[in-house]
């Protein structure tokens, strides 16, 4: 098994820890239920990673279906129509939490938008150097 | 980019579905290779002449565009 593939089932213990912090940490009701949140999403992603890896080992239709180069390539081309759509809904988002007296709330999504083209430009770099 | 991939295909005798698990891709990428909708990667290329035993010439037919010449 690749080391990668080893690191999703620490998650596991991981999420275990989270949830244990948020029912015996004594810690406000907000970060219980942040903490709880982050558990549950931690087991989803670990479980649904080592189910995709398992699949591809095993499974050659799902292992067609994945890698086949048209559908890697209607999954780029989708992602980054989704990206820009998410894009535009986030920032009709922060308008309407201006709307509504929400400032904090809206900076915080305009803080996103701002940061996601530098995101896009840092991991272009880096893609640049392996490619 | 035209091609003979089915002119080629329906000579061995063969469905889509056979020779996409032969190159080991979907089904429909080979529908949308053989009706010109997608162009394949230069590796599928050498697996798609190698099954047949042919050159990349002989299967893939480039014509250069009427905007693209000098």
């Amino acid at each position: 098994m690749k080391r990668n593939q080893k690191l999703w089932y620490l998650g596991y213990p991981a999420a275990a820890i989270l949830a244990a912090a948020a029912v015996w940490g004594g810690v406000p009701e907000a970060v219980r239920l942040a903490l709880g949140v982050a558990a549950a999403a931690l087991v989803g992603v670990c479980h649904t990673s080592l189910l995709h890896e398992k699949m591809l080992r095993t499974d050659p239709d799902y292992r067609v279906a994945v890698l086949d180069e048209r559908n890697l390539a209607l999954r780029e081309k989708a992602g980054n129509i989704a990206n820009a759509a998410n894009l535009a809904l986030m920032g009709i988002a922060a308008v309407v939490f201006l709307g509504l007296g929400y400032t904090v709330p809206a900076l915080v999504v305009w803080g996103l938008i701002t940061v996601n083209p530098l995101i896009l430009i840092g991991i272009s770099s880096l893609l640049e150097k392996r490619m | 980019m035209k091609n003979r991939l089915e002119e080629l295909r329906r000579a061995r005798g063969i469905n889509q579905e056979e020779l996409a698990r032969a190159l080991e891709v979907s089904r429909q990428t080979i529908g949308s290779l053989e009706n010109g909708r997608y162009n394949p990667s230069i590796l599928l290329a050498f697996r798609i002449a190698r099954y047949f035993g042919l050159p990349i010439e002989e299967i893939f037919i480039y014509e250069e565009e009427s905007g693209d010449e000098a």
